[in-house]
């Protein structure tokens, strides 16, 4: 028993670290239609940084906070100067470009890092085990679930119950609208990729004490958040919220229960949601 | 008007190009450069695998971020029956056509239920499911070592086994699909596939079953692309994880979108251009990778017709009547 | 005389809002029915519920005594239902005869040849040119369905809707946007259409419906409010209230 309470607390950690991820990319797909390639390149990005940043300064709390602020304006950068020329083609243009980025993002960390697995220690405080449960649990994965929790929370706020939060869902729910309403739809877009990118790039800085990072690691991220946001549903908060869960739990326990067929586990999930509402657990009619 | 040019594809321009190509790569081998012969032998087999993926991208309007799935899968199959069973050509491509295709059939199925951006994304996450799986089951597929030692086929009373003999199969089978392809496009089934790129409700409010006719594309392009996969396994010796991976599908797309979606010369066009691309860079710099990444930002941002587009705008046709 | 078409008791919610309130409706084979209603009266609703668009909450859709409901749009298409949109609905990168022959070829088996080249079946070409020399765009075939002007789109619509000889063919408003002029051949040319098709229509224009319409139907806020031949519905109290008599609807 202790055993399974363990690895849904794994799976609470893994679920937590890829709902930062498909919150991103799902705040970016409801505000712009644009599903963004290269968040797994903002991911991998943000875990390397941290690893440049923990050597250089030696404190990861200065990394956890300065590495998404990096990271935010290389997707401000992104989105003002390349994606803001496209908004008058399709959407399909878009999600092309941002494909591009996912390449150069990949090949400018093989290039800078090295093609070597490299992994990062957890923060002095949050490096052992405490008791739990009977056994030993690692507090630094406690701290991931709390993390995300807060920011769970914190979006759920900022979304519902600011100025800002109200500007963004007017642009999801109706942009000429907003337009007319005087919000500067632009500059929404711009800073929901931005944020997008920062979230992103924090998810990186906080997995990488526990998955490491690697070459390849972009991908393999941007596929689970794919999955996560497919069954949740595109573009909804609360979907990507239970879709992380869900996949979290699921890849966790799949791992550890039935190893050579872990890979599958997961698109069987995926698999079964699609069959029975396509638009994922929370989405709405197809767009 | 795009439409009218891309239904038939049959006007004196675009068969004089086709002429043109099939002469130039009939006779070139007869330059007797291996180097040449190589890197033609190679874009044969990408531009076929390209003018698949442009069948779905430029005909269906289905943008598949997948397609190495096929390739690879074909590839692979090529590569455990030649080394496991008999190299015959007769056991091998029906082996990697048969596989290729037939996962085409199991990811399109999933896959279209779904439209625009959830297509895109399951294309993507599928053949990385396909990747994970070579990766993972290395009693199969050898892992990240994957299979190496592929022979060339053997055909009974003629031997492939040097360059220019096998270019010359290569030549043959890309030519045959090259054929077929052309024929399909111009089918009422190719009109029907058009019409669901232009104004999908629209034609199921005539009576077409849409589903069906994309899973008829799908597996279609599916097969081809399993039959360049196939060839690429006899050419090169070696089947890895990275045909399956998602920068393979990337490179394809690459190179339909820089030839031209639309038409089926255009992306064999866009193939020969990466290549060739390719092959110059490499002794200079080992940020492949990279450069794709540029090429597909450049493409999208300055050419979003490809190559073909850049042509038509500065030599306009007249237009032409209706096909 | 038998029903080509029939809707039984439909219904239909979208969220709380009652868009159909138990529409029965019965059309005789041959007939022109017009069904009329103020904007928001679930007029183009009943459209999609029986062309398989939308499904309905409760209530079914027969066709020649065959229940269609719950089948896919392009099942129900094939079964010989035919529409028009609203607004225009068209391949409008292809040119106009290339949109007849697709919708002429969705009711062959023509879709299956796919190694034949279209240019050789001059069954469909000639199939298509008559349709559109029916609607008056023969001399239209080659332009791009984007080049022709809005009333000559409608018209395409009209070719497009009539290719595969349906049963029924449902118009939303056919002259909804047109000059006087062009609505005035519009109706002439419903008004010739054979009566071996059943024809549904939907129209805000009365004299377009009183030329036409054999039997007219009201709907008004999703519920039936009258019915009855032209002449009837014309005198019925309650519809001079809350249709006639009020202000004619605004056009686009």
């Amino acid at each position: 028993m202790t055993f399974y309470l363990l690895q849904a607390l794994n799976g609470l950690a893994y679920g937590m670290l890829l709902f930062l991820l498909a919150a991103g990319l799902s705040l970016i797909f409801g505000l712009m239609e644009v599903v963004n390639l290269a968040h797994g390149g903002f991911y991998m990005l943000g875990a390397y940084l941290a690893l440049s940043a923990v050597r250089w300064t030696g404190s990861f709390w200065i990394a956890a906070i300065a590495v998404p602020l990096v990271l935010g304006a290389v997707g401000f950068l992104l989105e003002w100067e390349f994606l803001r020329p496209l908004y008058r083609r399709t959407h399909l243009d878009q999600i092309l470009l941002t494909f591009g980025f996912a390449f150069v993002f990949s090949d400018l960390a093989r290039w800078w890092w090295g093609a070597d697995v490299q992994s990062l220690a957890p923060p002095p405080g949050l490096d052992r085990s405490i008791p739990l449960l009977g056994t030993f649990f690692p507090s630094y994965r406690l701290f991931v679930i709390a993390l995300g929790a807060a920011m769970a929370g914190g979006l759920w706020l900022g979304l519902g119950r600011t100025r800002l939060g109200a500007m963004v869902r007017a642009g999801v729910a109706n942009r000429e609208m907003a337009q007319a309403l005087g919000i500067d739809i632009g500059l929404v877009f711009t800073g929901v990729f931005a944020f997008g990118a920062a979230l992103a790039g924090l998810a990186g800085v906080i997995a990488a004490p526990i998955q490491g990072v690697f070459p390849g690691v972009d991908f393999e991220t941007l596929i689970v958040t794919l999955i996560v946001v497919v069954v949740g549903g595109l573009g909804t908060l609360p979907g990507s919220f239970w879709g992380s869960l869900l996949i979290g739990e699921v890849d966790t326990f799949g791992k550890t229960l039935v190893p050579q067929m872990a890979l599958v586990v997961t698109y069987l999930v995926m698999a079964a949601v699609l069959i029975v509402r396509p638009t994922g657990l929370f989405g709405g009619r197809p767009r | 008007m795009r439409g009218a040019a891309a239904l038939g594809g049959t006007g004196a321009g675009a068969r004089a190009a086709w002429i043109a190509a099939a002469l130039g790569m009939a006779l070139l081998p007869l330059a007797h450069d291996r180097y040449l012969i190589g890197t033609l032998t190679e874009v044969l087999i990408f531009g076929l695998f390209a003018m698949s993926l442009g069948l779905l991208v430029g005909f269906t309007g289905l943008v598949s971020l997948g397609h190495a799935a096929f390739f690879g899968t074909a590839a692979y199959a090529v590569g455990l029956v030649s080394t496991r069973v008999s190299p015959a050509l007769l056991l091998t491509l029906p082996a990697g056509i048969a596989a290729g295709t037939l996962a085409a059939l199991v990811i399109g199925v999933f896959a279209l239920r779904a439209t625009g951006v959830y297509f895109l994304m399951l294309t993507l996450a599928f053949a990385q499911m396909a990747y994970a799986a070579a990766h993972q089951w290395a009693w199969l597929t050898g892992g990240t070592n994957g299979l190496s030692g592929i022979p060339r086929p053997s055909i009974p009373g003629v031997d492939v086994g040097g360059a220019v003999p096998f270019y010359y199969l290569v030549l043959l089978a890309v030519g045959t699909a090259a054929i077929l392809l052309s024929r399909i496009v111009a089918s009422p089934f190719g009109a029907a596939l058009v019409g669901i790129r232009e104004n999908e409700p629209r034609m199921r409010a005539m009576g077409f079953d849409t589903f069906r006719l994309k899973l008829g594309a799908f597996v279609l392009a599916g097969a081809a692309a399993a039959l360049s996969g196939a060839l690429y396994a006899y050419y090169n010796g070696f089947v890895s994880p990275d045909d399956l991976y998602w920068t393979r599908s990337g490179e394809v797309l690459v190179m339909v979108l820089l030839g031209g979606a639309g038409t089926l010369l255009g992306p064999a066009v866009g193939a020969g251009a990466v290549l060739v691309l390719q092959n110059l860079v490499s002794s200079l710099t080992e940020r492949w990778t990279m450069i794709l990444g540029a090429a597909f930002i450049l493409v999208v941002l300055v050419a979003p017709r490809g190559l073909a587009g850049l042509m038509a705008d500065r030599w306009p046709r007249p237009s032409s009547p209706s096909a | 005389m038998a029903a080509a078409l029939v809707t039984e008791r439909l219904t239909r919610r979208f969220g709380g809002v009652l868009a159909l309130n138990d529409v029965t409706l019965e059309v005789a084979a041959g007939e022109r029915h017009a069904v009329i209603g103020p904007n928001g009266a679930g007029k183009t609703t009943l459209f999609n519920i029986i062309s398989g668009e939308v499904l309905p909450s409760s209530g079914r859709v027969l066709l020649d005594d065959r229940p269609v409901t719950g089948l896919a749009p392009h099942k129900i298409a094939a079964a010989g239902v035919a529409r028009t949109f609203q607004r225009n609905n068209l391949l409008f990168n292809l040119s106009a005869l290339e949109n007849v022959r697709l919708a002429v070829q969705a009711h062959t088996a023509a879709t299956r040849r796919w190694l034949t080249p279209t240019a050789r079946l001059r069954d469909l070409r000639e199939a298509a040119l008559a349709l559109l020399a029916r609607v008056g765009l023969e001399a239209r075939a080659a332009l791009a369905a984007r080049a022709l002007s809005y009333g000559e789109q409608r018209q395409l619509e009209l070719a497009i809707a009539l290719a595969g000889r349906p049963r029924v063919v449902l118009l939303d408003e056919p002259t909804s946007g047109m000059s006087p002029a062009e609505t005035a051949a519009m109706t002439a040319l419903l008004s010739r259409l054979g009566r071996d098709q059943t024809l549904v229509i939907i129209e805000h224009d009365m004299d377009v419906v009183f030329a036409v319409a054999d039997r007219i139907t009201v709907l008004h806020l999703g519920q039936v409010l009258a019915r009855g031949i032209p002449e009837e519905v014309r005198r019925h109290p309650r519809v001079r209230e809350v249709y006639l008599g009020a202000p004619p609807p605004v056009r686009p």
